[in-house]
């Protein structure tokens, strides 16, 4: 779109990013490098099992034997595994953290400028829990009390281990198998923590929970691993939001989730992803490239993820839901914001098993700068899926004539039952539109963070509310610079 | 020039063979029976009967021109139809040389083919039927055809394909098609190959300034089969229609794939296709709208639905949309599922009983395409042909 005042708007091109700083604290890293020795000390480090060990090493082997994807429309330079370090952990007394007040205050200093209210939590009572992840090790857990209580397992990956082994080995890989994809069984041997929750059969949950990622010591890669099950009759809600200091080295980020329902049970997923994205000339940012997947195990399971992206360099994620108990629900809604040199290849997969299954997805991109941003989905609905019904709605908006909105959908039916429906719409702000907002006494700036907020309502609506007002908050963060 | 370019695509086709599924375009079509199918080139006689749409027939008899069969009419001046092995233009073989393995191996192989040129400012009434022959066991026909529209041109082809019951071979066509600014090509395709034959079909196309291209895509043979069209919009204020529908039974297989490239600004294309599939057959649809850096003002709609008749039926579809301008206006729809059973309730509260209102509701669903066809006799001819398949499915 053309709007005259561009003078403005390279004022507001030249915002830095937010949460942009490096914490100084000694880390306790592994030599850059992978080999199955790499492999086996990581998981000596955390002090594993022999069966993890295993299933590490196996992944690893496995690792070998494949090439990177290449089909994602993304571009990047080869990324050279053996130059990252695989394994960093904060400096720690001996004797693990008992409360807030024996945790390093620098730490504690980094999550206060990230906004994590750990210390207000105690005051703010059961509002959120947070198992808050520096880098790759579990610093602090709060709530833990209260939770245990109800005999929901709330923690760090790797306490889970060693608490509730006969859980992890359970369920770990049963949704995202080792051998899943190029990035996948990379995060299954060398994951370094993330987030472990068991809720029991007929408990709700009652409180949101939540993580705070954070990328942190120069030129290590973090690999999260989180696993979430929820039991007959469970309901949890969880969040997630990521930001990371800025950076001049492409980091990588291969994130791995798998979500259990079983049979009634719920599971609602929430992200705001922040990683820093790189300068304007597509300089630095993070690499993130996710492996998230739901399994409707039981009957009537409902499955709903929300994400916000609006960081990294670039983006690969497809949170997807396999739909395979009877009456089971699986629910998308996404907003992809890409500015400058960002891109983002993005979406979701649908798989209909059960009967009467069914699925929504609303994706909501939109592109800036130089940006690209493509939505890739998959609907597939297999031979004994009767009744299954999928509504698909991918709108994108183009915010200047530099970049580009791709919708790359995949619909597979086998059933003829089904009821599959997909559409897609692209749009841009119309110069009425803002000219109405100008009038009204909005600026340029404010009238596209308006109009871009009333574009995504829809996924915004989906997110707890104190995410959603981050989300708000981080979209308009993300798109100031890109009017012009 | 042409000597040189079949050689080239004989080496390319030599060199790459056929494409494998691992290829993301053909990914749902696996054409190893084509590929492992031997084929012979002895020509015969072709005994199938067709019934010509209008005064100006052209038929190719087992891949020959056949004059005796043929009826060229009285042609207005300008008009220039032929064998394309008489007729000579450098643009043959500019718009498709080596898209695919099919392209390849037509360039190289092509024995025959209409040659159909339109000169500035000619108005051709009388719409020209192409009728392709089919009934020998074993042969491949790589047909050639080129059709080019002078500026501000207008004209209307008709390439029909028919083949004899379960007769086995291959026809690999291959159609370019120029409108020069201002001008018009509406251009039909029915395709009624042999049940047990392959059918591939390339069609390039090239729009200019303020023309019209429009293309309709009937689909009710083969065994193995797939269309690709490519349209290119080349100046302002051009539009593109491209319709089609494909009705499927037993097993049969069928591809389309689309491309609709917008080059540059102010054009329109709009897309609908729309499936019907019985038995076990299965259905491929990919359409791609590509609007360029610069091409901005594009207007482009895209829409595929499809019926299921029966289980075992199957749809793969893949509506895309990659869009680097911002002024646009870009949509795209795909359905699956089946009849309604509350619109057959309301027939049979009506007096109309179930497998006539099944008929009359799948009919309807065919309809909205058939709506489309400008060309009167070609639409009563479509129309008759979807009306006998509908009863041969419900009977």
């Amino acid at each position: 779109m053309k709007i005259e005042d561009e003078k403005s708007f390279d004022e507001l091109g030249d915002k830095e990013y937010k949460y942009g700083f490096v914490t100084d604290i000694e880390s306790d890293s592994l030599p850059p490098g992978l080999n199955e020795d790499i492999v086996r000390a990581i998981s000596k480090r955390k002090d594993e099992p022999e069966w993890l060990t295993d299933w590490r090493v196996k992944a690893y082997h496995h690792w070998t034997t494949l090439e990177e994807p290449t089909w994602a429309k993304v571009e990047f330079p080869p990324i050279d595994y053996q130059a990252l370090s695989y394994y960093s952990a904060p400096k720690q007394k001996i004797d693990a953290p008992k409360s807030l007040d024996e945790i390093d205050p620098e730490l504690l200093e980094t999550y206060k400028k990230l906004g994590i209210p750990l210390h207000e939590q105690e005051v703010f009572a059961g509002v959120v829990a947070v198992d808050a992840v520096f880098d790759s090790v579990s610093v602090a857990t709060t709530f833990k009390g209260k939770l245990e209580e109800m005999g929901i397992i709330f923690g760090s990956f790797s306490d889970a281990v060693k608490e509730h082994p006969e859980l992890v080995k359970k369920y770990l890989g049963s949704v995202v198998p080792y051998k899943d994809n190029y990035y996948a069984t990379l995060n299954s041997a060398v994951f370094s923590d993330g987030s472990f929750c068991y809720v029991p059969p007929g408990v709700r949950c009652p409180m949101e929970l939540s993580t705070y990622f954070r990328i942190n010591a120069a030129n290590t890669g973090q690999f999260e691993r989180t696993l979430l099950i929820a039991d007959e009759g469970a309901y949890v809600s969880y969040l997630e939001g990521c930001t990371a200091p800025q950076r001049d080295e492409n980091q990588l980020h291969a994130a791995v989730v798998e979500l259990v329902a079983h049979k009634d049970a719920q599971i609602k997923y929430s992200t705001v992803q922040n990683w820093y994205p790189g300068d304007k000339d597509g300089k630095g940012g993070i690499y993130n490239f996710v492996t998230k997947r739901g399994h409707c195990r039981g009957d009537n399971s409902k499955i709903s993820w929300t994400q916000v992206e609006t960081g990294s360099a670039i983006t690969w994620k497809y949170p997807s839901c396999i739909l395979k108990g009877d009456n089971s629900v699986g629910e998308f809604y996404s907003v992809a914001v890409t500015n400058n040199m960002q891109q983002a290849d993005t979406g979701t997969k649908m798989i209909h098993i059960g009967k009467n299954t069914s699925s929504t997805i609303i994706s909501k991109g939109i592109s800036a700068g130089k940006a690209q941003n493509s939505y890739r989905g998959m609907v597939k609905v297999v031979e004994t899926a009767e009744n299954a019904r999928n509504f698909s709605q991918c709108d994108s908006m183009l915010i200047g004539d530099q970049c580009g909105a791709h919708t790359f959908p995949y619909i597979d039916v086998s059933n003829p039952t089904a009821q599959v429906e997909h559409e897609a719409t692209t749009t841009k702000i119309g110069e009425d539109q803002i000219f109405y907002c100008n009038q009204r006494g909005l600026d340029t700036e404010e009238a596209v963070t308006m109009i871009v907020n009333g574009f995504c309502k829809e996924v915004f609506r989906e997110l707890p509310m104190e995410f959603a007002v981050e989300a708000q908050k981080l979209l308009g963060i993300s798109l100031e610079g890109s009017v012009g | 020039m042409l000597k040189e370019l079949r050689k080239k695509a004989e080496a390319d086709f030599k060199a790459n063979g056929f494409p494998s599924t691992k290829e993301e375009l053909w990914r749902f079509t696996d054409v190893s029976r084509v590929a492992n199918a031997e084929f012979s080139n002895e020509w015969k006689e072709a005994s199938v009967d067709f019934q010509p749409l209008d005064k100006i027939v052209v038929v190719f008899e087992n891949g020959k021109l056949s004059r005796e069969k043929s009826n060229f009419g009285d042609l207005p001046k300008g008009v220039c139809i032929g064998s394309i092995m008489d007729l000579v233009d450098p643009r043959i073989g500019s718009l498709a040389d080596a898209q695919s393995a099919f392209v390849s191996a037509n360039t190289a192989y092509f024995t025959d083919g209409a040659f159909i040129e339109v000169t500035d400012g000619v108005e051709v009434d009388t719409p020209i039927h192409l009728v392709y022959l089919a009934d020998a066991d074993g042969a491949a026909f790589h047909m050639r055809n080129f059709i080019s529209a002078g500026v501000g041109s207008k004209v209307t082809v008709v390439e029909e394909y028919i083949g004899e019951t379960e007769k086995n071979y291959w026809t690999n066509a291959v159609t370019e098609v120029f409108v020069a600014d201002r001008g018009s090509v509406d251009h039909y395709k029915v395709q009624r190959e042999s049940a047990a034959s392959f059918h591939f079909q390339t069609l390039e196309a090239h729009v200019g300034a303020d023309a019209v291209f429009s293309n309709h895509a009937v689909t009710f043979g083969s065994a193995l089969g797939r269309n690709d069209i490519r349209g290119k919009l080349t100046g302002e204020g051009g539009e593109a229609i491209c319709n089609g529908i494909y009705l499927l039974k037993d097993k049969q297989h069928f591809d389309t794939h689309m491309f609709m490239d917008h080059a540059v600004p102010k054009c329109n294309s709009h897309e609908m296709y729309k499936g019907i599939l019985d038995d076990k057959a299965r259905a491929v649809f990919c359409g791609r709208i590509l609007v360029q850096k610069d091409a901005q003002e594009t207007d482009a709609i895209q829409f595929n639905g499809n019926l299921l008749l029966s289980r075992g039926a199957k749809v793969n579809t893949l509506p895309q949309l990659e869009i680097y301008a911002d002024d646009v206006k870009c949509t795209h729809g795909a359905t699956i599922g089946e009849l309604d059973d509350v619109e057959l309730y309301y027939l049979q509260t009506r007096g109309i009983d179930p497998v006539k209102g099944h008929a009359m509701l799948t009919f309807a669903f065919a309809n909205e395409v058939l709506d489309e066809v400008k060309c009167k006799v070609v639409k009563i001819k479509i129309e008759d042909l979807v009306h006998a398949w509908l009863e041969k499915v419900s009977a």
